[in-house]
């Protein structure tokens, strides 16, 4: 089984400024997710799920 | 199985009208019966009609039990499209109906060749189809085995199964299809009563607080979005459609409670139409400004979902707009409780927070000044990149679908990148791990090609990103959470767009 760093040496990124660019572009919307995630269970826990029939 | 009982023809509307009347002994008009009849006889399915006394049913067995009703009086159609009388054995199978004695139906399961144009179709789609195999009794006493796709139906009773209990049926036979291992348990509206805590005998439907506590009894996943205490423009805002629309193409069906005039019913939600050459999908955001900023909603190709309504029958087309007006609540049973993330989510992370993000583009442009994209390629690139500035109906669309990771690698099998995707997954354990495959398109290879020209990879349960692909280059993350390492590769062969991963989960039994 070929891993990521085994293949691609010559691919990974080193340089520190390009790391923390692209982990800043990833993490933005990770950020927001969770959040969303969060206020979306909050929300489910507040609401009373037993009012209407179907 | 039961055991044969007669043949009939039916040739013209006139003995159909007849044939139905007489097995429906009720003074209203059954819908679902005639809606089952009449689409099979479009298609030549009621040139010959088997009909078995007594079939195996365990839901109308149960339905019995207590009541003065018998289990026998049940009759099971079987519809063929033999042209010759007399032989069904080389025809083509149009399913069964199970009809109560008062013509309602205990269980169905039709064809989908009534909807669709077989496997050429390129209009009705249906990702949530199961297949049943089934031995009928013959005049001889030998039997014949036909399989055929579709989805369960099965009209309520007016006792203890209402819409309800007869939508999370049908979601359960499909799951049981699936993965035989779930629901091993259930196979009638009583079940499904007692595991939700109420009196089997119960007559009524459910509400979703029940319905949860059924999928926590049997220890099937289950998302449940609550939409009761919102009005119409916040469900629009929440993304509904695109979300039903996900869970849909991911081979999860969905089970909408709706608002009628007098209450609450359910329907399943099971395919969907695709209009390709949708005048709305360039109207919209071309001359009414309906534009969202960052790319061209799926939706906007899909006018209708395919559902199941047990007042009404099977396979009827549901206007998608109608959808954010009368609901109450989805319910989503899904494969792993890692599937957090939903997936409007998940496009928003992929195309509007990362693609969109300056540091993307910077990190983008430092890599490529260094390590040059192949001719070829910058053509790709240029194109794709013309679609993140939508000016009319040409933004970036971006189609959804749940994936795990041994999925993503078969959708990568025939791609220059399939190495990476494949030390990726494989490196970090992740071929059981769900991903939201964000595919990426726009409007004319979407519409046209069925392709895409690449995907961004995000994790179901923590949202990380792991994989970004665009036209010529992609980005692996390797390593745990507090330590990723970004990986570039830069193709060498051409990156033209290519297929769309088919609807569904690969790895699923089909």
């Amino acid at each position: 089984m070929s891993t990521l760093r085994e293949l691609a040496d010559n691919n990974r990124v080193t340089d520190r400024e390009q790391i923390t660019r692209i982990m800043k572009a990833v993490q933005k919307g990770q950020d927001a997710a969770l959040n969303a995630m969060k206020e979306r269970e909050r929300r489910s826990k507040e609401n009373d799920l037993r009012g209407f029939h179907f | 199985m039961g055991h044969f009982s007669c043949y009939k023809h039916i040739t013209t509307i006139p003995e159909l009208l007849f044939f139905s009347r007489s097995i429906a002994r009720r003074d209203d008009y059954p819908i679902p019966l005639n809606k089952i009849l009449f689409t099979l006889y479009r298609r030549g399915f009621l040139s010959t009609i088997l009909v078995e006394s007594s079939p195996d049913n365990k839901q109308y067995s149960d339905e019995c039990r207590g009541s003065e009703d018998d289990p026998r009086n049940l009759l099971r159609y079987h519809f063929f499209n033999a042209s010759t009388s007399g032989t069904v054995a080389t025809s083509a199978y149009g399913g069964y109906c199970d009809v109560r004695p008062d013509g309602s139906i205990a269980d169905a399961f039709i064809t989908l060749d009534t909807i669709t144009n077989g496997g050429n179709d390129s209009y009705v789609y249906i990702p949530c189809r199961s297949e049943f195999s089934l031995v009928i009794p013959m005049p001889d006493e030998s039997t014949l085995t036909h399989t055929i796709g579709g989805f369960p139906y099965l009209e309520k009773n007016h006792k203890e199964t209402m819409c309800a209990q007869a939508a999370l049926l049908g979601v359960v036979q499909y799951w049981k299809y699936k993965n035989s291992g779930c629901f091993a348990e259930i196979y009638t509206a009583r079940d499904i009563n007692r595991m939700a805590g109420v009196s089997e005998d119960r007559k009524g439907g459910l509400n979703a607080a029940e319905i949860k506590e059924f999928f926590k009894q049997v220890g099937h996943d289950v998302i449940i979005l609550d939409y009761s205490m919102l009005i119409f423009g916040e469900t629009e805002r929440l993304h509904l459609s695109t979300d039903v629309y996900s869970f849909i193409e991911s081979s999860c069906p969905v089970v909408a409670a709706v608002k009628t005039y007098n209450g609450g019913h359910a329907l399943t939600f099971i395919g969907h139409t695709f209009d390709k050459n949708s005048w709305s999908a360039m109207a919209d955001p071309g001359y009414f400004g309906k534009m969202n900023a960052f790319f061209h909603e799926n939706t906007s190709w899909i006018e209708n979902l395919i559902i199941q309504d047990d007042n009404f029958g099977p396979y009827y087309f549901f206007p998608l707009h109608r959808l954010p007006k009368i609901i109450n609540c989805a319910i989503i049973p899904v494969p792993s409780p890692n599937i957090k993330i939903l997936p409007h989510e998940a496009a928003n992370i992929a195309v509007r927070k990362t693609l969109y993000s300056n540091e993307f583009g910077e990190f983008l442009k430092v890599e490529l000044e260094s390590n040059p994209m192949l001719g070829s390629n910058l053509h790709w690139f240029d194109e794709f990149r013309r679609h993140l500035n939508p000016t009319c109906g040409d933004g970036l669309v971006p189609r959804t679908i749940l994936q795990t990771g041994a999925d993503v690698i078969v959708g990568y099998e025939s791609h220059e990148f399939s190495y990476v995707v494949k030390a990726l997954l494989d490196h970090h354990d992740l071929r059981g791990n769900y991903f939201w495959a964000v595919e990426l398109s726009w409007p004319s290879i979407y519409c046209f090609g069925q392709s895409k020209s690449g995907t961004i990879l995000v994790d179901t349960h923590t949202a990380e990103i792991s994989f970004v692909h665009i036209p010529g280059v992609c980005i692996a993350f390797s390593g745990s959470q507090d330590e990723r390492v970004p990986f570039v590769f830069i193709a060498k062969e051409e990156d033209a767009p290519f297929t769309h991963c088919r609807p569904g989960v690969v790895n699923a039994r089909r």
